[in-house]
């Protein structure tokens, strides 16, 4: 199923989720073809994102897709590293419509800005607040968290 | 001119008005707001507004060990606890991997569609006080009171169960509730019954509720919306036959499935749901009655000392769709990132798509119908 | 002029008492007991109806003030009488404290038109099946203004719902009304009850279409379920009251149980005879008793009579509430011009027949 995927883009890492969900790693440059190739691509037709994960590794962050094919009854991650400084990737709204809201709820949490992204402001916490929980480096009960006496 | 939710420009008048819908208001089931642009009375543009019940659930595990996340997950939904813990505890079970006994998948079985019945019994008395009728809310409460009593007498609570370990159940369940439970099942059939003669052909609900907004398959594939809404459109997918978790696979039920999402077949979805809910819980409970003296509901796994590695992801069908909770295990006894894809999350965002063009009273009727919970969508 | 109103002017003129007092006091008279009636039927018809709900949907109900229950609306208007009264702040002051006012006064004027029995009726206007319209026609402005001035934009939604469906339906009640007027042959309502003084003569038996009609536009006019629009708490949180509180928003709540109960006995009166028996003979009647406690045990029977209809259909009307969800804007329009007018236009063509083939007999 995924034989013309990975020879159509560099795959860096092949994971598993469990139970039984393969997980690509593939280059960040790399992402927005992918995920239009396996909507699209006869083979795959993964028509629905299931969710966007983003994960905070402590040095780098990791965005995953979870793909779900209502055709072939599968689902598939993709995956992608960024690095904590640059935090800033390329939006998927056009292609999967509900990625939208979770853009903003990984903007919102780690800080991640999302290039192209039609709306991209807070969507859990308040405007007003400062810093993004997920991170690890956030502290908690520190200055940052004194948003709400303004 | 103005942008919505999504950044869509749309044309607008100067006639419009901007009302503010929640996030305190009677029928926005929590604390939802809608910012509504109005001509006359007509939805020109719907911005939902969410965070208002935001809890940190994610960030909370970060700091919690596997065992103590686990009385937290049953208030992502408080409706239907029983699901998330299921998302929770599946996870965590794939990363330890182990198996558990049978006598535990059929309570967990049982509990499950228990816990949907009442869930969606809530659900359309809630509905109906939606579009104006007091009347039902009461009648589907007689109901869900004797499943919330069963559910207190054999986990201790009505709604935050904290019931489910890893690798079983808490507790046996006793021959006395099994035959209160199959007492229940038989006396649900006529009250579902109650429930359709005096809504399902009703003028004033039908009117209310038919062609009223209409999901598009397209829409809902690319909102990613699933559970019965999804169901509604025609579009054969659930979890539960799709890829059978649990004992499923030995069950005999059918998914419902309608030709057209408006409200109208939203709910009769529902409606058939529950009846489906209501076979497996009887062949569930005959099982468990013929299987009284096993005692196996549990394998032994000290659950405070599990410190698993790897990535894994707990789906359930839940009430309201397909809810995931992902978990990033790092060896230690914290995890490294627990994510949760809720179901409601996608169906507020589909919010403006699915009711613009209609009239204000119709969007209790589509909001209502979706079954949107806000525990769920703030996480 | 009735045996009382003889027997009074009889007795206060031997005190010397001028005469247009004697008028006055008369009047005063019935206006207490008009404001009793209204106030008796508010607080009954508030704990009715949620004591009848609550059997609806199998609760108790208020079961914890008095016997019952029954001191359970006297206890929630001493409450709130004791509110604070909260204006908003970009309300407009004046027309904003006007407005429930002008909703509650024509309500209460209203009761001094309807004829409770034959000599309890403080203004026999000839006109009075059109008055008593005419004056209901202005709690709507009422609502309107306080839609408008309550700077809330549920409310103004509200109000203007409220309008809309007023203007719909009113043409409906009017085309029947003129029925009522071909058959009865008086705009008069005492006139109207003297004419069905049999249950036969009754005018619901000919104009049945027209009374279908009127009750349902009825249940326009008096905002109750399925076509509470005005007050639509789903949609608009409690609509055009939403902003008032305290003693001006107990005005709105017990106008509109008012308005309930004397738009039932306004129904009662046109259609199902008013205060007249539908046995055909008054126990009074049957006894040898002397003129004046005669007169006096006819008038109670009649105004039982009257009340008793009045509940039944009450009654009706708290079931629909019990039964029904809301109804829509656009539909309740579509229902009065596309298929009411139509239906009242034929309904007042069948009552011109009727009344020729009666007045042939």
């Amino acid at each position: 199923m995924f034989k013309e995927f990975e020879t159509k883009f560099d795959i860096l890492n092949k994971t598993i989720i469990l139970p039984n969900i393969q997980e690509f790693y593939i280059k960040k440059e790399n992402i927005k073809e992918a995920l239009r190739y396996l909507k699209n691509s006869p083979e795959t037709i993964f028509s629905r994102l299931d969710c966007i994960i983003a994960k905070d590794n402590s040095k780098n962050f990791t965005v995953s897709y979870i793909l779900n094919s209502d055709t072939y009854n599968t689902k598939c991650a993709i995956s992608y590293y960024l690095d904590y400084e640059e935090a800033e990737t390329v939006s998927i709204s056009d292609i999967y419509k509900n990625a939208t809201w979770d853009e903003r709820e990984i903007y919102d949490l780690y800080g991640i800005k999302f290039n192209n992204h039609p709306n991209l402001k807070r969507i859990l916490l308040p405007d007003s607040f400062k810093g993004n929980p997920l991170r690890k480096d956030y502290i908690a009960n520190d200055e940052r968290l004194k948003w709400n006496n303004d | 001119m103005m942008k919505d939710s999504n950044g869509i420009m749309t044309k607008t008048s100067e006639h419009t008005m901007q009302i503010n819908v929640g996030p305190q208001h009677p029928s926005t089931h929590g604390v939802l707001r809608m910012l509504v642009t109005l001509s006359g009375e007509q939805i020109i543009q719907i911005e939902p507004i969410i965070g208002y019940l935001h809890r940190g659930m994610e960030k909370m595990a970060e700091t919690r060990t596997y065992l103590q996340y686990l009385p937290i997950v049953d208030r992502v939904d408080y409706l239907s606890g029983f699901f998330c813990s299921y998302a929770y505890i599946s996870a965590i079970e794939n990363l330890i991997n182990t198996d558990i006994p049978i006598k535990a998948k059929y309570i967990r079985t049982l509990t499950m569609e228990m816990n949907r019945i009442s869930s969606h019994l809530l659900w359309l008395g809630c509905y109906l006080l939606d579009l104006g009728a007091t009347s039902p809310l009461f009648y589907t409460f007689i109901e869900r009171e004797k499943i919330l009593n069963i559910f207190e007498d054999l986990t201790g609570s009505r709604m935050m169960y904290n019931y489910y370990t890893f690798g079983g159940v808490k507790r046996d369940i006793e021959k006395e509730l099994l035959i209160r439970i199959k007492k229940f099942s038989n006396e649900f059939l006529k009250a579902v019954q109650e429930y359709e003669d005096l809504i399902t052909n009703n003028p004033i609900f039908i009117t209310r509720t038919k062609n009223i907004g209409i999901l598009s398959k397209e829409d809902a594939t690319e909102y990613s919306i699933t559970g019965a809404n999804l169901r509604a459109c025609g579009i054969q997918k659930d979890l539960r036959k799709d890829s059978p978790y649990l004992i499923y696979n030995n069950l005999e039920f059918s998914v419902p499935i309608g030709t057209i999402s408006d409200s109208h077949s939203r709910y009769i979805m529902r409606i058939k749901e529950m009846k489906e809910s209501n076979k497996i819980i009887n062949q569930c409970t005959d099982w468990l009655l013929s299987n009284i003296e096993d005692n196996e509901i549990n394998t032994k796994i000290n659950p405070l000392t599990i410190k698993p590695n790897g990535t894994s992801l707990g789906e359930v069908e839940s009430t309201r769709g397909l809810l995931q909770c992902y978990i990033e295990a790092n060896g230690t006894e914290f995890p490294n990132r627990i994510k949760w894809r809720t179901p409601s999350f996608y169906a507020t965002q589909a919010i403006n798509t699915i009711a613009k063009g209609f009239m204000l009273p119709d969007l209790m009727a589509i909001f209502g119908s979706l079954d949107i919970i806000m525990p769920e969508v703030d996480r | 002029m009735s045996i009382f109103h003889l027997i009074f002017i009889e007795y206060l003129l031997k005190l010397n008492i001028p005469e247009w007092l004697i008028f006055m006091l008369w009047q005063i008279i019935y206006f207490i007991f008009i404001s009793l009636l209204m106030i008796l039927a508010v607080l009954f018809l508030v704990l009715f109806e949620r004591k009848y709900l609550a059997f609806f949907t199998r609760r108790k109900g208020p079961n914890r003030v008095g016997f019952y229950g029954c001191l359970q609306t006297v206890a929630d208007g001493i409450k709130i009488l004791f509110k604070e009264n909260i204006m908003p702040k970009n309300a407009d002051k004046f027309i904003y404290f006007v407005a429930p006012i002008i909703v509650f006064a024509p309500i209460l004027t209203v009761y001094s038109l309807i004829p409770f029995s034959s000599d309890i009726n403080s203004y026999k206007s000839d006109i009075g099946i059109l008055l008593f319209m005419a004056i209901l026609s202005l709690p709507i402005a009422g609502i309107l203004f306080a839609g408008y001035s309550s700077g809330n934009k549920y409310s103004l939604i509200g109000g203007l719902r409220s309008c809309i469906q007023a203007i719909s339906s009113e043409i409906p009640i009017f085309l029947v009304l003129a029925g009522i007027v071909i058959l009865t042959g008086s705009m008069n309502l005492n006139e109207i009850v003297k004419a069905q003084y049999s249950f036969l003569q009754w005018n619901i038996f000919p104009a049945i279409l027209g009374f279908i009609i009127f009750f349902i536009c009825s249940l326009i006019t008096l905002n109750r379920i399925p076509f509470d629009f005005p007050e639509a708490e789903s949609e608009l949180v409690a609509g055009y009251h939403c902003e008032y509180s305290g003693m001006k928003f107990a005005m709105f709540f017990l106008g509109e149980y008012a308005l309930t109960f004397i738009f039932s006995t306004y129904i009662a009166t046109l259609f199902l005879g008013g205060y007249n028996s539908p046995l055909g003979f008054y126990i009074a009647d049957l006894f040898d008793l002397p003129l004046i406690t005669g007169e006096l045990i006819r008038n109670i029977e009649q105004f039982f009579w009257l009340i008793l209809k009045t509940f039944l259909l009450i009654l009706i009307i708290m079931w629909i509430r019990a039964a029904y969800p809301r109804f829509k804007t656009d539909k309740t329009l579509e229902l009065c011009w596309y298929i009411f007018i139509p239906l009242a236009i034929f309904n007042l063509f069948v009552l011109c027949i009727v009344q020729y083939f009666r007045g042939s007999l």
